[in-house]
């Protein structure tokens, strides 16, 4: 019988960064900080059994038992005798939708421009959509655009809407609950005293901080990390923000995403479809993780968005995210809004300060 | 074309087969059991003109390929002949029992029409018997559990001692689901005490009883076509799942991986599907802790998603790639 050596549940995937390293525990959607030295044991050891790997770490047996105990007790791997018949996942990224999310800004464009959007993202296969208003947006739009997409294949759409008043909370509140299609709702702007006990909606969420433009958009924090297959693969194949996402912004322009500045034509005279076939809509859609500057050496990559709107160099492509405030090299995470080495973009983009908010963690 | 047959019950891997025939632009339409009682398909089978099933609504001519995710639950239709009945509970039981085979009789009629389709899978292989599944899994070499139908408190009483006192029961049909408002209850794989057997009648209603067998893991295998997508489900570690993994723990979910089957057993795998008729299925098996693989059963109509997603094996898409194939041969 073969020896028996240890293997990674092969859901549990382990990923190098510059100083320390992560296993991504892909099924149960937690990620484990581990330092280099556990990585190489799995990586470049995997075919010693216990018995070999404590003859030649004898003098780092203790170290070599915690790491085990923290993988077994953590159940990210198990002994086996028949590794061979684990094979690794085949992180083959493919879907059958051509668009996957769209981002639509909703405030200014005509409500019967909805008719041709939502026909154009049904016939694209959309499965998310974002509706966007930055300002107060009457309830009777929202559930003009929620209406469109009943029995279509549209399964989810997210609101950002601007607070009111309380009437006006109530009604969206009612028929969010009502659409099954309708999912979390963010009223932002709310006044500090506002009372919300009276709505008993769990897809409703108030914020009082402003979402004012799509400026907001782009801010990479562990909050916003995904744990997942898909996300996973997606992110080893192309860009983890941009791929299979259309948008229509304030003014009718086609994007990529809003913040971006290409437009593909105007949702007035193009269609989403005849836009998206344009030669470099998708121009963005496959810069992976891997290849972009620094992200490439985090240990975070392939869990985390990305943003290429914002980004810290606004002439290379392959800059890292602006609104980053995690340092691989040296595993702080800032304020990315105090970085003195980042004011020259946010000056360049004119992100005022006050309107920017970094979520950070240490 | 190609017909999808489905219930009315929401079935999300039917959406996702759908989403890649799309992708791929292939004629489909998909109809449901349904159908046939809400007026929206209208049959006609007469013997004396010329002797053909038909359905208006649908030209079973143009139907090139068929695949099959559940057709029609019977309760639906007993349900709409027994609310206001006023009789027996014997009564109520015979007559649903009756309407069941009635239906069953029914939808023979509509698959055998379409019985020189390419199907997926094959529609008359499709009412699987597990002693008869059991019997040809060890004609093709499969080792299988200990098993024993009996209605007699002795003869399981002598089984037991002969399982090394460790005995499973499960249902000899196929299972099902039964939901209430709040909660839902199925039939599950129970382990048997003695103490449970000395309290069963001398005579009971017959029913499958098998040894129970130690597992390393288990593993859930998707066929399809002679291809097989196999998973390993790690459910010894958590006393909840050990002995039906369907017990799931939402908080900690089994370990389940891809898992490549030794050839010697993948080949009487295919061995044994192709003796059930089985274009499709999903097998049961386990790994016991001496390295034996044992296999429990298929159902050729079992849920994929659960092996595809945690594995990463796109199988929505290879059964949407098969049917378009099977359509074009």
């Amino acid at each position: 019988m073969p020896k028996k050596v240890f293997k990674l549940y092969a859901s549990c995937v382990p990923v190098l960064g510059a100083k320390r390293a992560t296993i991504c525990d892909l099924q149960r959607g937690k990620v484990y900080v581990i330092p280099q030295s556990l990585y190489h044991l799995l990586m470049d050891y995997s075919d010693k059994n216990y018995e070999e790997l404590a003859e030649m770490f004898a003098n780092d047996k203790s170290i070599l038992d915690k790491y085990f105990n923290f993988l077994l007790s953590n159940e990210l791997g198990f002994w086996t005798h028949e590794a061979q018949n684990f094979p690794p996942i085949d992180f083959t990224f493919q879907e059958p939708e051509i668009i996957q999310t769209a981002i639509l800004e909703i405030d200014d464009l005509d409500t019967d421009i909805f008719q041709k959007i939502i026909a154009s993202l049904i016939r694209l296969k959309c499965k998310f959509v974002e509706l966007r208003a930055y300002h107060s947006c009457p309830t009777s739009k929202i559930e003009f655009i929620l209406n469109l997409t009943k029995d279509s294949p549209i399964r989810n759409l997210i609101i950002y809407t601007q607070f009111t008043n309380i009437e006006e909370v109530s009604a969206l509140s009612k028929i969010i609950g009502q659409h099954p299609r309708a999912g979390s709702t963010v009223i932002h702007s709310c006044p500090s005293d506002l009372k919300t006990d009276f709505l008993r909606n769990d897809k409703m969420s108030f914020s009082q901080e402003a979402i004012s433009s799509s400026t907001h958009c782009g801010n990479i924090s562990p909050d916003y990390f995904i744990n997942d297959i898909r996300v996973f693969s997606e992110s080893l194949h192309h860009n983890s923000c941009l791929n299979r996402k259309i948008s229509v912004d304030n003014k009718g322009n086609i994007k990529n995403c809003p913040s971006l500045p290409d437009s593909y034509g105007n949702i007035q005279e193009t269609s989403l479809e005849d836009a998206l076939a344009q030669k470099d809509f998708k121009k963005l859609w496959n810069i992976k993780k891997d290849e972009i500057e620094k992200c490439k050496d985090c240990e975070f990559r392939h869990i985390c968005s990305d943003c290429r709107a914002y980004v810290e160099d606004p002439k290379n492509l392959y800059s890292k995210p602006l609104k980053c405030g995690y340092d691989p090299y040296t595993n702080q995470w800032q304020d990315w809004t105090q970085n003195p080495l980042k004011q020259k973009a946010i000056e360049y983009y004119n992100l005022s300060p006050s309107s920017q908010t970094a979520t950070n963690k240490t | 074309m190609i017909l999808i047959l489905s219930s009315s019950e929401l079935n999300i891997s039917v959406e996702h087969v759908a989403d890649w025939l799309d992708f791929y632009q292939a004629d489909y339409k998909r109809i449901l059991g349904d159908d046939f009682f809400s007026g929206s398909q209208t049959i006609a089978y007469q013997l004396d003109e010329e002797e053909e099933y038909q359905t208006p609504n649908l030209d079973l001519k143009q139907v090139s390929s068929i695949w099959f995710r559940g057709f029609i639950r019977h309760r639906t239709y007993i349900k709409n002949t027994t609310d206001d009945l006023q009789t027996s509970n014997s009564n109520l039981s015979e007559l649903s029992g009756r309407i069941a085979k009635a239906l069953h009789k029914n939808t023979n009629l509509f698959f055998k029409s379409l019985k020189d389709k390419p199907q997926l899978p094959n529609l008359q292989a499709l009412k699987t018997d597990k002693m008869d599944m059991l019997t040809k899994a060890k004609k093709v070499g499969l080792r299988i559990p200990k098993t024993l139908v009996t209605n007699n408190k002795q003869k399981l009483l002598e089984f037991y001692e002969a399982c090394d006192q460790k005995l499973i029961t499960k249902s000899l049909y196929e299972c099902v689901y039964f939901f209430e408002e709040d909660r839902a209850f199925s039939f599950k794989t129970h382990l048997l005490s003695k103490e449970d057997i000395l309290n069963f009648e001398d005579c009971f209603f017959p029913s499958l009883f098998q040894g129970y067998v130690e597992k390393e893991y288990e593993l859930r295998i998707f066929y399809l076509d002679g291809e097989l997508y196999s998973m390993a489900i790690f459910s010894q570690l958590d006393e909840q799942t050990q002995v039906d993994f369907r017990r799931y723990n939402d908080e900690k979910p089994n370990r389940t991986v891809p898992y490549q089957l030794p050839d010697e057993e993948a080949q009487k795998i295919c061995d044994l599907m192709q003796m059930l008729n089985l274009s499709t299925g999903s097998i049961d098996m386990i790994k016991t802790k001496d390295d034996q693989f044992v296999f429990l059963e298929v159902n050729p109509n079992g849920q994929f998603g659960m092996t595809s997603f945690p594995c990463n094996y796109h199988l929505e898409q290879k059964v949407a790639q098969h049917l378009i194939q099977a359509t074009q041969s």
